[in-house]
Formats: C-alpha cells, sequence, structure tokens
C-alpha cells in the first residue's frame, strides 16, 4: 500500500487524529500562556522572584519528556492527564521568560513617561507594557507551540491522544505492511502542523502587533 | 537573560540559552542531583520488589543501562561536534552565503519532527539497536548545533572581521583567531543544548532496542510496574539535570576572556 | 627581518624592510575607478597623489565614496580599473595579505578584539611577520609608551575596560605595530566625544611629528580635517575631487560655492586658527637695553616713529615696555626708570602659536601688542592686531600660500611665493624652536 493509499483508507480516523492533536495543543498554550504571561507579570519586576521562577521552570524544562510523563503517570495513571500536564509544563518556560524579557525590555522612559500622564500602574501594564512586550511574548508562544507539537507525540505511549498514535503503531508493527507508512503519517503529520501553528501565529503577529512596532512594515 | 526566540536564543529553546542562576545552582545542582540519585538507588535496594521489578531494578541492570545511555549522549554528541561545527562554518563562508537561509529552513522544519517519529522512521530503514539510535540522535541533535554555529559566526560584529582583513590577516587566519573565538559562546550554547537534547531522545533509543534508561520506564510502562518507570523516569531526569550543570560549567570555562 | 635586501623592492614588505621601515612613502592613485554592479560608479576615475610623509585628508559628505576610496588602497576593495602605486610600487602585484601587513589601518571604535588583551591585539601584525616573542613585548611597550598608556598599567587589559579614546590608542598603535610606511585611518575619532577627540587629535599631530608616516584620513567632519590636513582633498559623487589643496588654501580660495558652504562660514576665525605666527609678517618694536641711555631710545623712538620700545636682558628676553611717557624727561639707563604699570611683559607668544592665541593674548593684554619669542625666550618680534589684519588678507589673497615649515623639518616647504617678508628668515629660527614652546605659547 503505497502512502496516499493509506491516508486515503484511514482518512477519517487519521483526520480526527490530527484534530485531536491540534486541538491538544491548542489548549495547553491556551493555560501556558494564561499562566505563564500571568507568573511573568507577577514577578518581573523582582529580581529574585524572576531568578526564582525562570531557575524552577527551566529545570523543569531540562527534564526530558519521556522521564516527565513517566514520573507524571504515578500520580496522574494513563491517558490525557499525564500528556496535557507535561505539554503545559513545558511550554511554560519559553512563555514566562519571553514574558519577563519583553516587560522588562519595554523603555523605562515609556513607562515613566505614561505614570507621568496619570496613568495607573495596571493602566501603564496594559496600555503600554503589554502592548510593546508582545512581538516578545508571542515569540515565545510560537517556540512553545513547536514544543508542544512535539511532545505531543510521545504522548500517545501513555494512551494520550493525536497523532502520536500513528508513530507507535507503526512501532509496534516494525517489519509489517504499514509500518513505514503509519509512521511517515504521524512524523510528517506532526511536521505540517507544527508548520501550520506557525504560519498562524506569524499571522496572529500581523494582526496584532501595534503599526508603530512592527519591525517591517 | 535572553529571549527565547531572538536567534541565538531560539535555538537553545530553552535551558541551554543561558547560564541560569550560575551562582545559587553552581554547586547546589550537582550535589543535589547525586544526593537524589543515590536516594533512588538505594530505594530500589530496600524496598519490598516483586520479580518483575527485581529484573529490572537490581544494581548491576541500573549501571549497566546508565552506562548505556551516558555512552549514546556522548558518542552522538562528539559525532555533532564533529559534522555540524565544520559544517556550519563551510556554510558561513562568503561563497556558500546563498546556502544559508535553505540551510537554516531545513533545519527549522528538521527541528519540528518529532524525535520519536525520527527514530521509529530510522529503526524501518537501518534496523533496530545501539548504531540505528546513535544515527538519530545525531540527526536531532545536529540542528541546533549547526544553526549555533551559523547564527555565532554570522553575528560577529563585521567591522571586527573588516579589521582583522585590514591589518593583513589571512581568511584562515581570520577565521580561527577571530571569527570562531568571537562565535565560540553562542556555538556553545547549541552544543549544550544538544547535548541535555541527547540525554533526553536517548531514553526514547529504548523504543528501537538501543539500550540506555529508557528501558527502565518502557518496561515499567509495558508490564504496569510503577516503581520501575518512576526510577527510570528519576534517572533520566537527573542524568540530564547533571549533564545540562556539565555543559554549563564547561561552556563558561571555554568562553574567551575579555567577552 | 627575514626578508632580503634585494636592489629594486618588488613588495612593499622589502621595501618596508629597507628603509628600516621609517619614513613614509608616497600613495599614487591613477585614474581609479570602483562601480558596483552596473550601478553608477563609487569611485569614477580618480587620480590623486599623497605625498610621502604627509596626512592627506578625504573629506567628503557621506556616501561619495571616500571610504571606498581608501579601502582600495589596501585592497580590501579592489578597484574596477586604474592603478595604485605605493612607494613607487603597483599594490595589485602583491600579495594582499602581506601588502596589508605593512600598511596600517586604524577604523571607526578601533575594531579592536574582544577577546583578545591590549598587548594581544597590538601583537597581532608582528606574530604573522614570525618576530619572536621577546621582541614582540618590547614593540608592545614601546607602542603603548608611544601612544601615551603605561605598558604595565594596560597591556593585559582586555579592550572592554577601555574607555573610547583608550581604545582608538590602542587602535593606532597596532596599526603602528609593524612600522608601516603607510596608514590608512577611518573616521577613527568618529565616535569619541568632542573633548577626547580633540586630545587625539592634538596627540596625531604629535606622532607624526616623531614618525613623518604618509597618512590618508577619511572624515567627514570639517574641522578635523582642517586641523590635520596637511592637504585636503575636497571629494564630491564618485569620489570626484572638488579641491586638493592646503588647508589655507581651500579656505583662503575655495574651488566653487559647494566647497564654501561645505567649508562652512567664519572662515576668517578658521584662518586664525590655522595660521601659526611663524608664518605671518611681524611687527618689530624698538629694541632697546637695560643700560642704553634714555635720551638716546627717545630719538631711536622719534627716528623710528614708534610710541613704544621693548626692553631685552642680556639673554634677548624681553623684560618690559617703554613708552614715550614713561621716557619723557628722564635720564640716565633705560633700567633704573621707575616701572610703569602694567608695563612688565608676562605674556609671549611663540612661533608655533596660533594667531587665534595671538589675538587671545592681544586681548588679555594691558598694550595693543604682544612680543613673540623665539628659541631660549629670545625676542623675535611683535603682534598686533594690524600683524593680525594684514596677515589674514595676505593668505586670501596669496595664490599658494608659504606652508609653515614642520617643526622637524621633514615636510614639504613649499616655497614661501609671496616672499620679501623682513621677518622670515628670522623666524625660520624661531619656528624650530617655536615647536618645542607650543605648549607655553601663552
Amino acid at each position: 500500500m503505497t502512502l496516499p493509499e493509506y491516508i486515503a483508507s484511514r482518512f477519517d480516523m487519521l483526520a480526527f487524529q490530527a484534530v485531536q492533536h491540534a486541538s491538544m495543543v491548542a489548549q495547553c498554550l491556551l493555560v501556558a500562556a494564561a499562566v505563564g504571561v500571568g507568573l511573568g507579570i507577577l514577578v518581573h519586576r523582582d529580581e529574585r522572584a524572576t531568578a526564582l521562577a525562570t531557575g524552577a521552570t527551566s529545570v523543569l524544562f531540562t527534564i526530558p519528556s519521556l522521564a516527565m510523563l513517566g514520573l507524571l503517570i504515578a500520580p496522574l495513571g494513563l491517558g490525557v492527564a499525564p500528556s496535557v500536564t507535561a505539554i503545559v509544563l513545558y511550554a511554560l518556560l519559553p512563555v514566562l521568560r519571553n514574558t519577563i524579557v519583553g516587560l522588562n525590555g519595554v523603555d523605562p522612559a515609556l513607562v515613566e513617561a505614561a505614570r507621568g500622564i496619570g496613568m495607573s500602574r495596571s493602566r501603564v501594564l496594559l496600555r503600554v507594557q503589554l502592548p510593546l512586550a508582545w512581538p516578545v511574548i508571542l515569540t515565545g508562544l510560537r517556540v512553545a507551540a513547536q514544543l508542544a507539537m512535539g511532545i505531543g507525540a510521545i504522548a500517545a505511549f501513555v494512551s494520550g491522544p493525536g497523532l502520536g498514535d500513528q508513530i507507535f503503531s507503526g512501532l509496534a508493527r516494525i517489519g509489517a505492511a504499514n509500518a513505514l507508512n503509519a509512521t511517515l503519517v504521524g512524523t510528517l503529520g506532526i511536521v505540517l502542523m507544527a508548520l501550520l501553528f506557525d504560519a498562524l501565529f506569524v499571522l496572529i503577529g500581523k494582526l496584532t502587533t501595534s503599526r508603530g512596532i512592527r519591525s517591517h512594515a | 537573560m535572553s529571549a527565547v526566540g531572538t536567534p541565538a536564543a531560539r535555538t537553545g529553546g530553552g535551558p541551554a540559552a543561558a547560564p541560569l542562576g550560575a551562582g545559587w545552582r553552581t554547586l547546589l545542582t550537582p550535589a543535589g542531583v547525586l544526593l537524589a540519585a543515590v536516594a533512588t538507588v538505594a530505594y530500589t535496594q530496600a524496598a519490598d520488589l516483586d520479580s518483575t521489578e527485581a529484573r529490572s531494578l537490581n544494581l548491576p541492570h541500573i549501571a549497566a543501562k546508565t552506562w548505556e545511555h551516558v555512552g549514546l549522549t556522548a558518542v552522538s554528541t562528539l559525532l555533532v561536534l564533529a559534522i555540524a561545527v565544520p559544517l556550519g562554518v563551510l556554510v558561513s563562508r562568503r561563497w556558500m552565503r546563498w546556502s544559508t537561509p535553505a540551510v537554516l529552513a531545513v533545519a527549522n522544519i528538521g527541528q519540528s519532527a518529532p524525535p520519536v517519529g525520527v527514530i521509529v522512521l530510522l529503526a524501518i530503514a537501518v534496523g533496530i539497536g545501539f548504531w540505528p539510535a546513535v544515527v538519530a540522535l545525531v540527526l536531532y541533535g545536529m540542528l541546533p548545533a549547526l544553526r549555533n554555529t551559523m547564527v555565532g559566526l554570522r553575528e560577529v560584529d563585521p567591522a571586527l572581521v573588516e579589521a582583522a582583513r585590514g591589518i593583513g590577516m589571512s581568511a584562515w587566519r581570520v577565521l580561527v583567531r577571530v571569527e570562531l573565538p568571537l562565535a565560540v559562546p553562542v556555538i556553545l550554547a547549541g552544543v549544550r543544548t544538544t547535548v541535555v537534547h541527547n540525554v533526553g531522545v536517548a531514553g526514547l533509543a529504548a523504543f528501537i532496542n538501543g539500550g540506555g534508561l529508557g528501558e527502565l520506564v518502557v518496561s515499567g510502562v509495558n508490564t504496569s510496574r510503577v516503581a520501575t518507570l518512576v526510577v527510570g523516569s528519576v534517572l533520566i531526569a537527573l542524568l540530564a539535570l547533571l549533564v545540562d550543570w556539565i555543559a554549563g560549567v564547561v561552556t563558561a570555562a571555554l568562553r574567551p576572556k575579555g567577552l | 627581518m627575514p626578508e632580503t635586501t634585494t636592489a629594486h623592492p618588488q613588495t612593499l614588505a622589502a621595501l618596508a624592510a629597507e628603509d628600516g621601515g621609517t619614513a613614509g612613502v608616497p600613495i599614487e592613485l591613477i585614474g581609479v575607478s570602483k562601480r558596483f554592479g552596473s550601478a553608477d560608479p563609487v569611485v569614477d576615475d580618480l587620480t590623486m597623489t599623497v605625498p610621502a610623509g604627509e596626512i592627506v585628508v578625504l573629506l567628503g559628505p557621506s556616501g561619495c565614496g571616500k571610504t571606498t576610496t581608501m579601502r582600495m588602497i589596501n585592497r580590501l576593495i579592489e578597484p574596477t580599473s586604474g592603478r595604485i602605486l605605493i612607494g613607487g610600487l603597483d599594490a595589485r602585484a602583491q600579495q594582499p595579505d602581506q601588502l596589508r601587513r605593512h600598511i596600517g589601518y586604524v577604523i571607526q571604535q578601533a575594531g579592536l578584539f574582544p577577546h583578545m588583551t591590549v598587548a594581544g591585539n597590538i601583537a597581532q601584525v608582528p606574530l604573522m611577520l614570525g618576530w619572536d616573542r621577546r621582541r614582540i613585548a618590547r614593540r608592545v611597550d614601546e607602542l603603548l609608551e608611544l601612544v601615551g598608556l603605561d605598558p604595565a598599567e594596560y597591556r593585559d587589559r582586555y579592550p572592554r575596560r577601555l574607555s573610547g579614546g583608550q581604545q582608538q590608542r590602542v587602535g593606532v598603535a597596532r596599526a603602528l605595530a609593524a612600522d608601516p610606511p603607510v596608514l590608512l585611518m577611518d573616521e577613527p575619532f568618529g565616535a569619541l566625544d568632542p573633548i577626547t577627540r580633540e586630545n587625539l587629535q592634538e596627540e596625531l599631530l604629535r606622532l607624526q611629528g616623531e614618525l613623518s608616516k604618509t597618512i590618508v584620513f577619511v572624515t567627514h567632519d570639517v574641522d578635523e580635517a582642517l586641523r590635520l590636513g596637511d592637504r585636503i582633498a575636497i571629494l564630491g559623487a564618485g569620489s570626484r575631487i572638488v579641491q586638493f589643496g592646503t588647508p589655507e588654501e581651500i579656505l583662503a580660495e575655495p574651488a566653487d560655492p559647494s566647497v564654501e558652504q561645505f567649508v562652512g562660514g567664519g572662515s576668517s576665525m578658521k584662518l586664525l586658527k590655522l595660521t601659526r605666527v611663524r608664518d605671518v609678517a611681524l611687527d618689530d618694536a624698538v629694541r632697546a637695553r637695560p643700560g642704553d641711555d634714555v635720551a638716546d631710545l627717545r630719538r631711536r623712538l622719534h627716528e623710528a616713529a614708534r610710541d613704544w620700545a621693548v626692553v631685552l636682558d642680556e639673554e634677548e628676553r624681553p623684560l618690559r615696555w617703554v613708552g614715550r611717557e614713561d621716557l619723557a624727561g628722564g635720564s640716565g639707563p633705560v633700567g633704573v626708570l621707575p616701572s610703569a604699570a602694567g608695563s612688565r611683559i608676562d605674556t609671549v607668544i611663540s612661533g608655533g602659536s596660533t594667531l587665534q592665541e595671538a589675538v587671545e593674548a592681544l586681548l588679555n593684554a594691558d598694550r595693543e601688542v604682544v612680543p613673540v619669542v623665539g628659541r631660549h625666550g629670545r625676542y623675535v618680534g611683535a603682534v598686533t592686531l594690524a600683524t593680525v589684519r594684514q596677515a589674514i588678507q595676505e593668505v586670501r589673497q596669496r595664490r599658494q600660500p608659504a606652508r609653515h615649515v614642520r617643526a622637524d623639518g621633514a615636510g614639504t616647504a613649499v616655497p614661501a611665493a609671496s616672499g620679501g617678508v623682513p621677518d622670515t628668515a628670522a623666524l625660520a629660527g624661531a619656528a624650530e624652536a617655536g615647536a618645542a614652546d607650543e605648549a607655553d605659547a601663552r
């Protein structure tokens, strides 16, 4: 069976797994964005809190995905829970770090000016700091999305959802008829979705970044 | 601290982008890691294990798997260094500059391929065992080192290259005396990413009989033995932290003074 | 030096070895053009000669091709056509890297290698020339002294720990490492603050006084060009030479309105800064000795139609002014006259002082005259406001104004076309001495 035939014969299931994969990644990113940006806002003023938060997330980040999943199975069991938790934890570091860097990268003179015309702290954050830091934060989300896609593949090993299932069913049938097709579909499908997500983020960046600070108009 | 996503740091993509918390982690990390490793191994000896668990969690077996894991990581990292840095230098030469965007695009796309997919594909293409796993690790680990070599060389201030040419250095001498030393921090950051990556990806080698601590995790999941699974996971995690620390220390030591 | 000395050196390296490397050599650009792609040429058929041992400034707006012109001399850019001769040798016939090791090169912000110490930076060219360790170490210390940095303190520092001015000093030291006959400087002081810049310009002139290199200096700063250049080439688009001449010529007689505009207004003030006292016709006061008879002096003043005389000691050093009113009714030696307030001379200027400094001294003095002294403080003449006005007018009228004679006598002395200035001969001696006195000119 050729690759197109393989895809055609299982199109419904593959489409379902692809959507599942994408939706898992998207939801994890939303959680990571909320937690990462929120945490970043909380700690970015305080040097020690910043060091603690980035230190802790980078330790998490250093732990290989297989080990992380293994550790999460113990309390959470198999399935969606450990997969989603692992992805969120990995996605946290790029989002958090870029939020802090982005916020601290805003010209202090601008913050000063905003305070000077009578904006409250929260208004300065909302109207000045976050919009200016947004491109950097978005880049962090992009990196996080790429990571999440790849880690999503291993999730199938702990019975998680997504296209990883194709890879592991290929692995299980090495030597058999459709092993290569299944693995290829899984791997290339994830690459393709990663590229789509990346393009999506570029688009979001174009649409949501103030025209005044876009690097190339 | 640098943002994830700036050219140099994006390759780092995480822990290797900057020597994080160089102060408080310097000796705490290896001490903590070793302590945790000893505790984990001691647990396997003291706990009441069934025969399946005992088969995986006896001392010689754990030592053998750890050694295999280190071997996979070390061999693949050395190969990556031997291939990626010269290749990065080559495509950064002026007469090869045209290839930079293409190489970076390939590297970026390659990076988004899930490592487990790459490993399984190699097993199908080449067979199972240690060496196919090493090939997969090299392929996957190449990208950060290659990209950082290119980025590091590209970011050397052109005025300095100009000055070096201006005082009569040959192209080769400019590369060895000026460009490479100045690119070293970025290149090393890439190598650090590679080696930490490789510790993780080496865990996946277990799927294709490549050995390593991943075997404990895989057999733990397959036989529903949580103890085996957790011990394997903990040891991989500790190894990754330790390797990251060592790479960080080496990076700091090799960084040219004056920068 | 490993190179064997041949009768006719074929490379700049051999030439430098033969000369001991010290003296500057001329640079000739003959019909040089450079075009990138099919666009208009950046440098279009440029022909000019940089005389040996002179500082020639390429001055022009950004984008006029002055940097490209300079970089063709050390072949960082290859000319599309034309010939470049350095010391009479074709630059293209030599291996570029070898060539560059004998052409000092200084760029903006110094371009020091941040991963090497100060000594490491300076040692690069000697290393490539295969000098031994001891000789390099000696040379490094020598150069650091030369550019005014204490070797013990700065040798092992990294560039990061130097100020901008110090970095540029090291940059100059690095360029001078192999004692090249030619120095190319590409806006070297452009990124420095005005005070540091002025200090380094002064230092460069001092160094050039000692070394007499041939220096091509690129800048877009008119004042810098006027200050440093023995000659200035004002370049227009395509490196077309709009005017090539001494600073005085350019100020006094701009080739066209564009130059006039570029050089800017206040050119009289600029001329004051540029013209040295030794180059102008001095006034001469009636000279007197403390032992001279008052009545006799009164008669001499009357004959010379002057109101005052300068009293000199045995060493010819000016002591005080005496006016007709001081002498009126007195008798006996001049030395015993009661000294009137303000007649004591405590402000003198030297031949090396600029006219601007002379004017300043005049404004601060109690008399409308300031004595000029030469070697050992000997009186050689006097400057009044009339002298200054006359001098500026003459510079403007002269087609070929007198070049000031270099302190070391090595510069090209252009014959003084105007001639006939009575004190020129006396000042030639004063000029030599003047250089040493410049520091305490005021």
